[in-house]
């Protein structure tokens, strides 16, 4: 395998790996770095969020390799726009996710609807919620996401999960769930606020 | 719809939810409200959280180079320095010196190729010179060959005649024999221990004919002294004996005017 990159931060004079702990250097400083033409800077970045992008784009397209492509243009585009990128707006880790998921949705709803709902009905919904509660959790930002959404009434999670997860607008949720369209607009909108809140301040510990 | 109304659409937009009508309606508004796109922004950290129920996975090994070699098709070289990371792999490649010393040795060569064409170019042209100069030696040596072969045709010929000339006073040493075919006139002089000829004169050799001398042809000696002249016997003056030769003007005279070197005896032998 590759060797590991290195960071030597002149002002901490520490050499850190990067694959577990926190690193020193920001994600901010890592998109300034990729606006610059930094290659490596790119890198750094692909090791910091592989695993949480891959595993978002896997659980979306539910194929590995559909998955690969949609990584390999999140990162190009990531190349491309770093020097858009604009820190009043919020973090880099919200806007590499947004965009992972924003594209795997899009290849996603390339399919015919019937086809998706069909796929959707594959699965046992219920699974779905304790699967996001039951993971074995590996770090702090999990830990904490799983504990908000286990604090969220089933009926909201579930909506969002089928949201988040699977690409479903409203309509096709409650298509799905076979619920009247205004309940599913209020629970997912009542279930925003109490993961917004929940998470509040822990938000800044994410990434 | 009411501003209250897009609100309420924003946590929804943040998952992508919102039916293509609500959409469309909503990304209108977005446009002209600012308060409403940072909103959208702080609902898609919220609903970005939600990437962390997802179990992690690990991509291919192939997954990073991949990336960073479209990212090079992309943009070409890239710099390896920003202003607060300092790394210690480095990545981009590097010009390599090699090729200006290349170019200097290929110039040199150049250079020694033509210096090296223009001594050939040279040597070629002297020994072009060399090599006329031989040539026309050997067409001397070639005509002094033939002219032997001559003089000794005549001589062996049974309607030759022979003439002595002996050297007068001026040469005492000289002394010359005049082959000549009695028929034809066809003659050949073969004289030697005359002087070198002195510069612009030559020796001419004259034939007697009823009292009256006719000139002959005009020749030079060798640094030895010696001398072949191939000539021809008027009609008038086959019969005669009576040979001369003297020292004229380089282009010859119609009557002898200068010194008399070779005179034949009143007898010739047949």
């Amino acid at each position: 395998m590759m060797s590991e990159p290195y960071i030597l931060d002149p002002s901490l004079r520490i050499r850190l790996p990067l694959r577990s702990e926190p690193a020193q250097v920001s994600d901010v400083e890592l998109l300034q770095a990729i606006a610059r033409r930094d290659e490596l800077a790119l890198g750094l970045l692909f090791d910091r969020y592989r695993l949480i992008l891959f595993g978002l784009l896997v659980r979306i397209l539910n194929s590995r390799p559909e998955a690969e492509d949609i990584l390999q243009e999140v990162f190009l585009q990531v190349w491309r726009r770093a020097a858009d990128f604009d820190e009043q707006r919020g973090r880099p880790f919200t806007w590499l996710v947004t965009l992972a998921r924003s594209r795997a949705i899009d290849r996603l709803r390339m399919l015919a609807s019937r086809e998706r709902l069909a796929a959707s009905a594959a699965r046992e919904v219920s699974d779905e919620a304790s699967d996001a509660v039951l993971d074995a959790f590996r770090s702090e930002q999990r830990e904490i996401v799983a504990g908000a959404l286990a604090e969220l009434p089933e009926e909201q999670r579930r909506a969002l999960m089928l949201a988040y997860f699977e690409g479903l607008t409203q309509s096709e949720i409650a298509t799905k769930l076979g619920t009247p369209l205004g309940t599913v607009k209020t629970r997912m909108r009542s279930g925003m606020i109490k993961l917004r809140e929940l998470l509040g301040k822990k938000i800044e510990s994410l990434r | 719809m009411t501003h209250q109304d897009y609100k309420e659409m924003l946590a929804l937009q943040a998952l992508s939810a919102l039916d293509p009508p609500d959409e469309s309606v909503l990304h209108e508004h977005l446009a002209a409200c600012a308060e409403c796109r940072r909103e959208l922004d702080k609902w898609r950290a919220s609903g970005s959280a939600l990437a962390y129920a997802a179990q992690p996975v690990e991509p291919s090994a192939q997954a990073r180079e991949r990336i960073l070699e479209s990212v090079r098709a992309e943009s070409g070289p890239s710099r390896s320095s920003p202003a607060n990371v300092v790394q210690l792999a480095q990545a981009s490649k590097r010009t390599s010196p090699l090729p200006r010393f290349e170019a200097i040795a290929a110039a040199l060569v150049f250079v020694a190729l033509i210096i090296g064409l223009a001594i050939l170019w040279k040597q070629n042209r002297n020994a072009k010179t060399e090599l006329a100069r031989l040539t026309s030696q050997i067409e001397e040596s070639r005509r002094a060959l033939d002219q032997e072969h001559e003089a000794l045709e005549l001589l062996t010929h049974p309607d030759t005649r022979m003439a002595e000339l002996a050297g007068t006073k001026d040469a005492p040493g000289a002394h010359a024999m005049l082959l000549f075919d009695h028929k034809t006139g066809r003659a050949i002089l073969m004289a030697r221990g005359l002087p070198s000829a002195p510069a612009g004169k030559a020796y001419q050799l004259w034939f007697m004919a009823g009292g009256r001398p006719m000139a002959g042809k005009v020749f030079t000696t060798d640094s030895a002294g010696n001398a072949m002249s191939h000539d021809q016997v008027p009609a008038e003056a086959l019969g005669s004996t009576v040979f001369a030769v003297t020292l004229e003007p380089q282009g010859g005279v119609g009557s002898p005017t200068g010194p008399m070197y070779l005179l034949s005896p009143a007898h010739s032998s047949s």
